[in-house]
């Protein structure tokens, strides 16, 4: 029934397409209809059963609303927006970067596309509009480009990306997921290539109304001396999942992963990483922190996975937990696969309240609790925003984060 | 300026305080001595408010806008406003807190609760500046996380900087003296003894007399398993320093 109603989307949506799109969804679609959204990897999708939030979703046939989209814009960076799934603009003018459709490279760039989890089959017969975007090699972009999904009515929608960054090139990329307060399921899968000597730094903020589900999956390849820098910050959503399988591939080739999910209500915040250690001197960089208030929960899964002779590999994982209230439950399973002898590396997992004493503290200087509170519970998520260099990027996510926990928790009392 | 009544109190049901008198007007310091144990934190934790400790008899009476009033009624940081303030033992650390913002936080509530505009960042800078130097802080300090980091020296500096911003009424400094080397006790005593005044009064806890050469007291008290056993002028901290506090103890019995 579910999967039905799922499927009907996706097959209203067909006509959009045409030739080699046309025929690669319509593959998928059945793929779909016959194994629904059950998760390739069950241990994967433990915690987060699809089906059931997929259950209650408004379907409704929509138009686009793109009358308030200005009000979206960012003027500090160079914006990309897709407004309920339709990409708004086609061009962009930036000496350097190339934007173009994903339909004129797709006889190209469709073998990349891939089928992990339940939901891919359920994104690929989606796949309406995407983008390619391309940083020329030795190129400096200073200005971070924003690739805003902007959701406006309720119904299903999927955003597709792909990036390549060519050799030492550098450019902050920010994707940014948010609605109007619809029922909607939004499926984004964003791949990534970081050339030689290149880096990337690649930002996933998402706020959501209280019944967006949000579910992306990123795709990371990192190859000699390149960086790739993530960080996810997931505030609001009914539902917040994120896949990022991050594939050190050359030496040198560094990864750092950086998260923070904010969840209240009954939401759930869901990240699946997996960092895929797969030559000799790589390293990595993993923290993720999560404030989980009422209901909610947070789940955090980080697979290290350093593959056979690859030596001299350093990877650190640490997973931290703040919790409002007594009824919030976090689930943290950090994974380590090291099939190599000779690495360096860490995890560790904390979960824990704000103490009394901590509290007092600033009580005993004349502020009061509930101010307290908002400072600690600040000061426990900033280090996830610190974590991105770019400064203009770093701002917008900084206002988005004070603004999650003023209005989010409830740091005026114990519970 | 303060009165304790027959103080007692408990913690997770044991009592700790059984019943302090203690009168300490303005412009006079009171430094109350005894071995671990014997409640000293327990009493300026009450004072200031902490959580922890259940009051279960006698009262607090505190001097504000010229009257006597109930203390305890009052929440903690309503007692910081009214200017009690506690130099904590083992002052805690606030990772991802800047020295700079607490600092700031905490003048600008005392600010509006006086009634008074708040500072702009510029313009505190330059009042702290002048505390820094009091303490003979560096003014990276201030960028640091609250305490992370400090060495027991420098958190103890670091109570005193903020006694110096906030200018309390009442200081109840605990332990202020421990952790530190002599030079750091030498300048945490002048800056101590810098914001005297006969408007305010300073209560100091210790269970070394050392820092009494420093900081003269007018008072000494006593407290052995909650209760003030003795209370003297300064010559008694002399004495105990000499014969001990067992002299004290076994002479009660
Ligand atoms: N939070 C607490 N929980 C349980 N016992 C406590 C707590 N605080 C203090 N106590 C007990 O109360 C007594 C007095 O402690 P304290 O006031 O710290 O003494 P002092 O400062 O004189 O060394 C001790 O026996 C101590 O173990
Ligand atoms: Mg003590």
């Amino acid at each position: 029934m579910n999967i039905q109603a799922l499927a009907e989307v996706a097959e209203k949506k067909m006509s959009l397409s045409t030739g080699g799109v046309k025929d690669f969804r319509e593959t998928h679609l059945e793929l779909f209809k016959k194994k629904g959204l059950a998760p390739f990897d069950v241990n994967s999708y433990k915690y987060t059963n699809l089906s059931s939030f997929f259950e209650g979703l408004d379907y409704t046939p929509y138009e686009p609303d793109d009358s308030q989209i200005e009000k979206y814009q960012d003027e500090r960076f160079t914006n990309i927006m897709f407004v309920d799934g339709v990409l708004q603009n086609q061009k962009i003018n930036i000496p350097g970067l190339n934007l173009t459709g994903l339909e004129e490279n797709f006889p190209l760039l469709y073998p990349e596309l891939k089928e992990t989890h339940g939901v891919s089959h359920l994104h690929h017969s989606l796949l309406a509009t995407g983008i390619v975007l391309e940083v020329a090699k030795n190129t400096i972009i200073e200005k971070p480009i924003r690739i805003l999904n902007l959701i406006t009515k309720s119904g299903l929608n999927c955003a597709t990306v792909f990036i390549k960054i060519n050799s030492n090139s550098k450019v902050s990329i920010l994707e940014e997921n948010t609605d109007q307060s619809v029922s909607h399921g939004l499926i984004n899968e964003t791949y990534l290539q970081v050339e030689q000597g290149a880096s990337l730094e690649h930002v996933q903020l998402t706020h959501a109304g209280a019944t967006g589900l949000t579910h992306t999956s990123t795709y990371a390849y990192v190859k000699k001396d390149a960086t790739y820098r993530s960080v996810i910050l997931n505030l609001s959503g009914k539902l917040n999942r994120q896949n990022v399988k991050m594939e050190l591939l050359e030496s040198g080739a560094h990864g750092e992963s950086y998260n923070l999910y904010f969840t209240s209500g009954s939401e759930q915040s869901d990240l699946n990483t997996c960092i895929e250690h797969k030559a000799a001197d790589t390293t990595s960089n993993q923290i993720a922190k999560g404030i989980l208030d009422e209901d909610s929960k947070g789940i955090f899964t980080g697979k290290i996975h350093i593959h056979p002779h690859a030596q001299r590999v350093a990877a650190a994982q640490l997973n931290k937990n703040l919790l409002l209230s007594k009824k919030a439950q976090v689930f943290s399973e950090p994974q380590l696969e090291i099939f190599a002898d000779d690495v360096k590396c860490s995890h560790g997992s904390t979960t824990g309240q704000l103490s009394d004493d901590e509290v007092f503290y600033f009580q005993a200087r004349g502020i009061p609790a509930d101010k307290a509170r908002t400072l600690l519970a600040q000061a426990f998520g900033i280090e996830i925003v610190l974590k991105i260099q770019n400064t203009l990027l770093k701002q917008r996510a900084q206002e988005f984060v004070m603004q999650a926990l003023k209005n989010k928790f409830h740091l005026g009392g114990a519970k | 300026m303060i009165e304790i009544k027959n103080l007692t109190a408990s913690v997770d049901g044991n009592e700790i305080l059984k019943g302090i008198n203690l009168t300490v007007k303005r412009g006079e310091v009171h430094a109350i001595m005894g071995p671990n144990g014997s409640g000293k934190s327990t009493l300026s934790k009450i004072i200031a408010g902490h959580p922890a400790y259940k009051v279960t008899g006698g009262e607090i009476n505190f001097e504000i806008n010229g009257k006597m009033q109930n203390l305890l009624d009052l929440e903690p940081s309503e007692r910081a406003k009214e200017g009690i303030f506690l130099g904590f033992q083992y002052p805690i650390e606030v990772p991802g807190v800047s020295n700079f913002t607490f600092l700031k936080e905490s003048f600008n509530q005392i600010c509006e609760h006086q009634g008074l505009d708040k500072m702009d960042d510029e313009s505190f800078l330059k009042h702290l500046r002048s505390k820094l130097k009091l303490l003979e802080m560096n003014e990276s300090f201030l960028e640091r996380s609250v305490n992370e980091g400090f060495s027991g020296g420098e958190k103890k500096k670091n109570e005193i900087l903020q006694m110096a911003i906030l200018n309390p009424r009442l200081s109840l400094l605990d332990e202020t003296d421990s952790g530190l080397d002599i030079d750091a006790l030498k300048i945490v005593a002048n800056g101590v003894n810098a914001l005297k005044s006969r408007f305010n009064a300073t209560i100091l806890v210790t269970h070394y007399q050392r820092l009494l050469d420093y900081i003269i007291p007018d008072y000494v008290h006593v407290l052995y398993k909650g209760q003030i056993i003795k209370s003297g002028d300064k010559s008694l901290a002399l004495e105990l320093e000499e014969k001990g506090y067992d002299w004290l103890i076994n002479e009660k019995k």
